[in-house]
């Protein structure tokens, strides 16, 4: 048996962090509390993230690294009773700046938990379709629309733009090209997706994903259900992709964040431990509850 | 006993149960079919179509029964279709968890049970006896009444069985939680779409108590549905109680084809809902 003991952080839980320059951030959260209702699940977390740079999220289930993720646009915005107090940075634009966002950040200033400075109320963030827009999500289990493959990446285009056949085609071919799916699929592009193998399911939906040129594009263990092979050819794809876009991964799996990744943040019962770049993180870990974490004392 | 073999006697006989109530239930069933087959076959001619029923003794057909079956039916499953698609929509994706959608999820499951009598009786005093005449409007109604429970039921289940996933892909693309439904939660649910459809047209396609009270029965061909109007239903109880024996003739031919459309509108409906899921 382990002999750590795993106990909810406190106040004196060591916490490292080395962020990337300042002026080189995509998105960032800071100071993000998350609720489910009234469980709170992240403690005042900050992910700094780099454009054009891979960031990999890890740490024991229930840790809060999807969490986290979904927090990055919003999507928890689905379910009633969640929410998040803090700030989401995009490009410099604070997007948690609905009214009941803003007044829930005031409330927790107010008690002196923590001290930031207030966004503006701006109409930019609270438009949910715009953040999704710059922030795509790609999930743990391929979610292939029950359409074509070529509906379903025109499916996100289709509702920012009205583009011609041929617009169209060449944005579906690109987005296939890029996601790695192309030479398998450029047959059969009528073809439900729903007939293709897991792994080129998930490749299709990062497709659909990058189809509608995002900045951001967040993958929540995209693998987990891929088989190595599926895997391999996933995350070569990602390091393809970090050239035009950036990428925020959660992972289960060490290797694979130590494989493609650039940064990577180690979080634990919903506080972000340590982050750094992946390299110092991996071979030279400052925090003890990392260091046992990445030698495999526990998780 | 051996142990081993009280097993398998205990085995044995339960298997052996559930095969003979299967076989009871499929026998009920086929008895059915092979009395309506052998009774009605013979009847089944093309004037059937083409003429409208004769007076006790001559020749004629089942014309104006048909067609206001149709017209009823159809209309009557135009309005369960929108009204229960809609309805089941919103109790699954929106309101089914406040107590105005545990209410109405209860009221419907009353309404799924509800003797067609009654529903013919309420029909008959909202819009019958107000506009002092039977019509066809009035029985498409009563129809609707009937099937839209069935269809607001089935179209909650399917919508529910949908992975959140899908949802959240969706919006993570940007589209609104309706356009999603829209375009991809009803799209997936389609092949369940169709099949609570079409129980709901099986419900009603045979119900005659609700027709009396509301669309009556009219002898002559009529295609004004603010009229009274004949339906196969009605025209089948009216026939077979009569001591006429080419009216009760008739009256085979008419369950039989009841029996048809249903069977090929089910196997239609499925095919469809097969292929466009492909």
């Amino acid at each position: 048996m382990n002999d750590v003991s795993i106990a909810a952080p406190t106040q004196a839980e060591e916490q490292y962090m080395v962020a990337p320059a300042r002026e080189n951030l995509v998105i960032e959260a800071r100071k993000l509390d998350f609720f489910y209702g009234k469980n709170q699940s992240l403690y005042g977390v900050d992910l700094p993230v780099e454009r054009n740079k891979i960031t990999a999220l890890i740490g024991p289930s229930g840790c809060g690294k999807s969490t986290l993720l979904r927090a990055l646009n919003r999507i928890y915005d689905l379910y009633p009773g969640q929410h998040a107090v803090g700030r989401i940075v995009l490009d410099g634009n604070d997007m948690l700046t609905d009214r009941k966002s803003l007044q829930r950040l005031r409330d927790r200033n107010s008690t002196g938990a923590t001290v930031d400075e207030e966004p503006q109320a701006s109409r930019a963030g609270s438009d949910l379709t715009q953040l999704r827009a710059r922030v795509g999500m790609v999930f743990q289990k391929p979610t292939p629309f029950p359409m074509s493959i070529y509906d379903n990446v025109a499916f996100g285009v289709k509702l920012y733009h009205r583009k011609s056949k041929s617009e169209m085609d060449a944005i579906v071919e690109r987005s296939l090209r890029r996601a790695a799916l192309w030479d398998e699929v450029k047959d059969k592009l009528n073809k439900s997706g729903l007939g293709l193998s897991g792994g080129q399911q998930q490749r299709l939906c990062v497709a659909r994903g990058i189809a509608v040129e995002p900045e951001v594009l967040l993958l929540d263990e995209p693998a987990s259900a891929l088989d190595p092979i599926s895997t391999a050819k996933l995350e070569e794809t990602l390091m393809e992709l970090k050239r035009d876009f950036t990428i925020v991964i959660v992972t289960h799996n060490l290797q694979q964040a130590a494989r493609i990744s650039d940064y990577t943040g180690f979080m634990f019962l919903g506080k972000m431990i340590e982050f750094g770049p992946t390299e110092d993180l991996f071979s030279n870990p400052r925090a003890q509850r990392t260091r046992d974490y990445v030698t495999g004392r526990f998780g | 006993m051996d142990r081993a073999l009280f097993r398998r006697v205990t085995n044995g006989i339960f298997v052996g149960a559930c095969g003979l109530a299967t076989l009871i239930a499929l026998t009920a069933l086929v008895l059915i079919l092979w009395s309506l087959i052998t009774k009605g076959i013979g009847g089944l001619e093309l004037k059937v179509f083409t003429e409208s029923q004769p007076a006790p003794g001559s020749e004629g057909g089942l014309a104006n029964a048909i067609v206001g079956s149709i017209l009823m039916c159809g209309l009557g499953m135009v309005i369960a279709l929108v009204v229960g698609i809609l309805a089941g929509t919103w109790l699954a994706e929106y309101g089914g968890q406040t107590t105005y959608g545990h209410v109405v999820r209860f009221l419907n499951d009353v309404l799924l049970s509800a003797p067609s009598i009654l529903v013919g009786l309420f029909v008959y005093e909202l819009l019958v006896a107000p506009f002092h005449g039977f019509s066809a409007y009035a029985g498409a109604v009563a129809l609707a009444i009937l099937a839209t429970p069935i269809v607001t039921r089935t179209t909650e289940d399917i919508l529910a069985l949908q992975p959140n996933a899908l949802r959240e892909a969706g919006m993570a693309l940007g589209a609104s939680r309706a356009f999603v439904i829209r375009s991809i939660i009803w799209k997936a649910a389609r092949t369940g779409l169709v099949t609570g459809g079409l129980l709901g047209f099986a419900r009603i396609s045979g119900e005659t108590a609700p027709l009396l009270f509301t669309s009556l029965g009219n002898q002559f061909m009529n295609t004004h549905m603010s009229q009274p109007m004949a339906s196969l239903p009605t025209t089948i109880f009216q026939f077979a109680l009569s001591a006429y024996d080419d009216w009760q003739r008739l009256a085979w031919v008419g369950a039989l084809l009841i029996a048809i459309a249903v069977l090929s509108i089910n196997i239609i409906g499925r095919i469809l809902a097969r292929e466009t899921h492909r």
